[in-house]
């Protein structure tokens, strides 16, 4: 009796996965990019980076603004990175490398409070292949962002909360908040004034970069009461604003840590990658530089992209 | 052999596949890449130190193709050798059973994918984990699982791979209803009698059996001897197993809704006896019996982004299964029903210190049947009605990662412990290094007391490239 009421229902599932796979696809899910759903035009980059270009004059609130709209690549509706090589040494030498690729795209959207969603994925070494980090971030500054996490040696997807933002991504000298949740509201700023920045020597490729850069100085202090540095001195590039170095300096007022981001200007399309990261821990000697490459804007990567669902594809 | 020679003989092929893997280039094309690992973990009893739990050695390779940016084919193949089942006389017997691959089994994983932004579809040899419980598999049943290590390794390595389809469509953007179709059956895998970590009551079973073969022996007329049948289903469309997903968010709470029906992973034994007087009976016929289980279940998620719990995690999954066969009595099988969830709260205390705890409920909807009670399939003592366990994961790391530390404990109400903390270092960014150890409490008749002279500490050695 069981056995056939159990037939019964393998019966009833059966059909109803059938009768879905037929629904889905009389309503023509297209296959391939050519049909793919949802397909917009993306902003031209030039379009936004007009109305957000630094002016003599003005407020280091206003500066540090845009530097946040070049940060996150908010000139653009999405952006690719293929290939992200992370390199960790320390003060002797001893490097160790992890590889990622990483994908945004920019919603700002206040219908649902979303800013832009972010996707990381680890490709090397092997023992660490897979992991990827999935983050949305919101409009509302006193909202956390939402992170979800693929765990390859689970093949689970966990849900967790931001983690402190004084940790170290990903093993780096860069901080959580330093490489994704710093945002506008988490500093006051004051404007110090216009400098030629002396440049900066890479002890890992021995290349000066922007050296006699004309910039905007802005000190940045964290709103946040007993944090991790006291003050932070930033160079804009004066073009763009975009900040090119930082000086940090922690709770007793002693400068501990330096970064340096390096840009690229995409004349054709005026998009203004980040390729070249660096950030030194000037008192364990160690620091991280990261490689950027594979760069690509407004590639019409599709929201769905950014889902739980894109994260259980991972294979390791 | 000598057990000496047979470990030097161990270390030796491990040593030479470590230093003869550099044949192994990494080769990457644009279309194809090859990754994998060599690996060594050996285990030893704390209170013997010369007593191997395993020394299995592991060679792994993934290879993924890109046929088209939309379709994938990835194969993962494994081989492996546990030389613990020639070292150790206590386990020698088993040797062919767990001391290495077995069949197909090398073919880890082997499936087709297509992805598109609303469709994706898996077809082959893979699998599927729901649920986001640590330690506790209550939504995780669409796999099977193989306990030869108890619930030691990790869940990716002991989850049994099927051959199945999986369909996933987005109607919305964050919502995904997934289709499973499983003709594909492979039951839990649990370790014969003899082994390091056999469950009491396949102990007690093969013991009460070969009693009745010793008795057969001497008594032949009297005792007429026994016969054992696996009713196990076989691999057919028609005992196809079916599961349905829907994964959604609504304002940031992540939420599932499960649906399972097919044939159940473990199996209960039924005994039938001939009488011998009206009060005394001798088994002659012992099944393995698998019953058709219908599960409904969920999850959630959400992450306090806000307000004075904000940085914490809740999350939870329950399911319900309906028609589990469970033994009751002597050799008797009975149809129950299962109410099993887990409540989770998780948060970074410190800087990089994360906390994990899990409150956990088995609830079972009898514990008699005919005056009789239900048995606890691992060990066969009277079952609980209502199980009640609770666990704390802490993990941090230092050195920029380079060393991670965790410790995962689970509690179980009748003081049942085990704890198991896990250093891990990574020496090069090919080779990393682990060592911890795995200790068990409570009683004979607990999930875990049953391990208490089990303490082991581990250690892992893998190459990855």
């Amino acid at each position: 009796m069981n056995r056939r009421k159990d037939k019964r229902y393998l019966k009833y599932g059966r059909m109803l996965v059938l009768a879905t796979a037929i629904l889905i696809f009389s309503r023509g899910i297209p296959f391939g990019e050519e049909g793919a759903l949802l397909k917009k035009t993306p902003p031209e980059c030039q379009k936004c980076c007009e109305s957000m270009k630094p002016q003599p004059g003005m407020s280091a609130d206003d500066l540090m603004r845009i530097k946040y709209y070049v940060k996150y690549t908010k000139f653009a509706r999405d952006v690719s990175f293929d290939n992200v090589k992370n390199l960790l040494i320390d003060k002797g030498g001893f490097t160790r490398e992890k590889d990622a690729q990483r994908f945004r795209i920019i919603l700002n959207r206040p219908s649902d409070d979303l800013d832009y969603k972010d996707m990381i994925t680890l490709t090397a070494p092997q023992n660490v292949k897979g992991l990827s980090v999935l983050t949305w971030s919101y409009l509302d500054p006193r909202k956390d962002q939402d992170i979800w996490l693929w765990l390859p040696s689970l093949r689970k997807v966990r849900r967790i909360s931001q983690s402190e933002a004084d940790d170290a991504a990903f093993g780096s000298d860069f901080t959580q908040e330093e490489m994704t949740s710093r945002r506008w509201d988490d500093e006051t700023y004051t404007y110090v004034g216009e400098k030629k920045f002396e440049g900066f020597k890479s002890p890992y490729n021995g290349k000066t970069y922007y050296a006699g850069q004309d910039c905007y100085v802005v000190e940045a202090k964290p709103k946040r009461k007993n944090w991790y540095y006291s003050k932070r001195v930033v160079y804009l590039h004066k073009d763009f604003a975009g900040k090119i170095f930082d000086e940090i300096y922690d709770p007793t007022g002693r400068k501990y840590k330096v970064t340096l981001i390096v840009y690229e200007y995409w004349p054709d399309t005026k998009c203004i990658p980040q390729v070249h990261q660096e950030c030194h821990n000037l008192i364990t000697g160690h620091y991280t530089v990261s490689e950027i490459g594979g760069i690509k804007f407004n590639g019409d990567v599709d929201e769905n992209f950014f889902s739980a669902k894109t994260l259980m594809r991972t294979k390791w | 052999m000598k057990k000496s020679t047979r470990i030097l003989f161990s270390v030796s092929t491990f040593l030479f596949l470590l230093f003869s893997s550099s044949a192994f280039a990494l080769n990457v094309t644009d279309k194809l890449t090859i990754s994998g690992f060599i690996k060594n973990e050996t285990a030893v009893r704390l209170e013997e130190w010369d007593k191997f739990m395993k020394i299995e050695n592991m060679a792994q390779l993934e290879v993924e193709y890109r046929l088209t940016p939309q379709i994938y084919i990835f194969g993962i193949l494994r081989e492996w050798y546990d030389s613990a089942y020639d070292a150790e006389e206590d386990w020698e017997h088993n040797r062919k059973i767990l001391g290495r691959t077995k069949g197909t089994d090398w073919l880890r994983e082997f499936y087709i994918d297509y992805y598109s932004n609303k469709l994706d579809i898996r077809i082959g040899k893979q699998q599927v984990v729901w649920g986001t419980a640590d330690g506790v598999k209550l939504l995780d049943v669409v796999c099977p699982m193989d306990m030869r290590e108890f619930v030691l390794d990790e869940f990716a390595e002991s989850r049994i791979p099927l051959w199945m389809l999986k369909v996933e469509y987005s109607p919305k953007v964050d919502g995904t209803i997934q289709f499973l179709l499983i003709p594909d059956f492979e039951a839990n895998f649990i370790p014969p009698a003899g082994s390091p970590f056999t469950f009491t009551a396949t102990a007690n079973g093969e013991e009460s059996m070969q009693g009745l073969r010793d008795l057969h022996k001497m008594f032949p007329l009297q005792y007429p001897g026994f016969k054992t049948v696996n009713h196990e289903p076989g691999q057919s469309l028609e005992n196809s197993k079916i599961g349905v997903r829907w994964l959604d968010i609504y304002r940031g709470f992540e939420y599932s809704l499960n649906y399972l029906h097919g044939w159940d992973l473990s199996s209960a034994v039924k005994v039938k006896f001939k009488k011998t007087s009206p009060f005394i009976g001798i088994p002659i016929l012992f099944e393995k019996v698998y019953g058709q289980t219908e599960m409904f279940g969920g999850s959630f998620s959400k992450a306090l982004t806000s307000g004075p719990l904000r940085g914490l995690t809740v999350r939870g999954e329950l399911a319900y299964i309906h028609n589990h066969m469970n033994n009751y009595g002597s050799g008797k099988v009975a149809k129950v029903d299962n109410v099993n969830y887990v409540i989770g709260l998780d948060k970074y205390v410190w800087t990089n210190w994360f906390f994990s705890f899990q409150f956990i409920q088995l609830i079972s909807s009898i514990d008699s049947k005919h005056g009789e009670d239900l048995l606890f399939g691992p060990t066969g003592v009277p079952l609980d009605k209502v199980e009640n366990m609770m666990s704390l994961k802490i993990s941090t790391d230092f050195f920029h990662e380079r060393l991670k530390a965790d410790v995962l404990t689970m509690y179980g109400d009748d003081n049942d412990w085990r704890t198991s903390p896990r250093l891990e270092f990574e020496l090069t960014d090919q080779v990393t290094l682990a060592t911890g150890l795995n200790v068990f409490w409570g009683r004979k008749g607990g999930l875990n007391g049953e391990f208490q002279e089990n303490d082991e500490a581990f250690f892992e050695f893998k190459y990855g490239f």
